[in-house]
């Protein structure tokens, strides 16, 4: 009698069990497409540069952006730092005043820039009165060029 | 009493679930029809994966942002006979940053542009199906966050028969 019961509740319980068919559930999506681009950008500046004697104005070289990958809303500044004057080599406190100054005429202090290409012509000045007031010897002077990432205005 | 019981709550039990009924025909030795019936439901499951990443890429002289992208139908998609599933791709094709860049990009399959927008079909196949397509930029003229969304649609299509 136990195992016709037996027998009898497996064949109902085969009999009752019913399998699921999920349907396809995939209608699409969006997905997300990112990049980030770093930003870079290279600035050259004038090199050493020697001033002939008694010449007012000696071309400088220039500044300019040979490369640049930067945010729209930023630039590219570069500060010029100098005591304006140079010194000479035996007595430092002997010194021939000197102004930089652009391809307009304008005392140079700083500039930005957007994009590669941009660029300033730079020109050391001294006038003829400096000149002849100078003592012999040898000057020179170091000047600095500081070159950072901004917010444009 | 316990085999009384027994034989009680069995019987309950087989007159409580629900079991398919099956029909009878009776005959006194004409022949008779039974109709046999069942139905099996389209299934698949495909993944479309949220996001992904331009990477860059550098080669002579040439900067590029390249990545692939996988569409994938899990095994065991079952169609009807001459049906497949069509994974098309919805976009402007150009991302843009916060402030205002944009960078055009294109996506290709097999090294070929897409034709109908499609990126992906699958049939009926026991095994996982994978579509693979390729997303490629430019280098930018500006640095920055570029994003984008695209929209994947997926079908179920017919194809036409032939007799």
């Amino acid at each position: 009698m136990k195992k016709l019961v037996a027998i009898m509740l497996a064949a109902t319980m085969l009999v009752a069990m019913s399998v699921t068919a999920f349907a396809g559930n995939s209608t699409g999506g969006d997905a997300i497409l990112t990049t980030s681009i770093t930003p870079t950008y290279t600035v050259t500046i004038p090199a050493n540069t020697t001033v002939a004697f008694n010449a007012t104005k000696t071309d400088f070289g220039k500044i300019e952006v040979t490369a640049s990958q930067i945010h729209p809303d930023k630039c590219i500044k570069v500060e010029l730092t100098t005591d304006g004057e140079l010194n000479n080599a035996i007595d430092n406190r002997k010194v021939i005043p000197y102004i930089i100054k652009d391809s307009n005429d304008m005392p140079f202090t700083y500039a930005t820039y957007l994009t590669e290409g941009d660029k300033t012509d730079l020109f050391i000045h001294i006038t003829t009165d400096d000149w002849n007031a100078a003592y012999a010897g040898d000057y020179s002077d170091t000047v600095t060029f500081t070159v950072s990432y901004e917010n444009k205005n | 009493m316990k085999k009384i019981l027994a034989l009680i709550v069995a019987m309950t039990l087989a007159g409580a679930m629900s079991i398919t009924a099956f029909a009878t025909v009776e005959t006194n030795g004409d022949t008779k029809q039974t109709k046999v019936t069942f139905n099996v439901e389209p299934t698949y499951m495909v993944t479309i994966p949220a996001s992904v990443t331009l990477q860059k890429v550098e080669a002579v002289n040439q900067i590029t942002y390249e990545n692939n992208y996988v569409i994938t139908a899990s095994a065991g998609v079952r169609l009807k006979k001459n049906e497949y599933i069509e994974v098309t791709v919805t976009s402007d094709y150009e991302m843009e940053t916060q402030e205002g860049a944009t960078l055009a990009y294109t996506i290709t399959k097999d090294d070929a542009p897409l034709v109908d927008s499609i990126v992906a079909i699958f049939n009926t196949d026991k095994a996982e199906q994978t579509s693979q397509i390729h997303i490629a930029a430019n280098d930018p003229d500006y640095a920055g966050e570029y994003e984008d969304k695209v929209t994947f649609t997926v079908a179920v299509k017919t194809a036409s028969s032939s007799n």
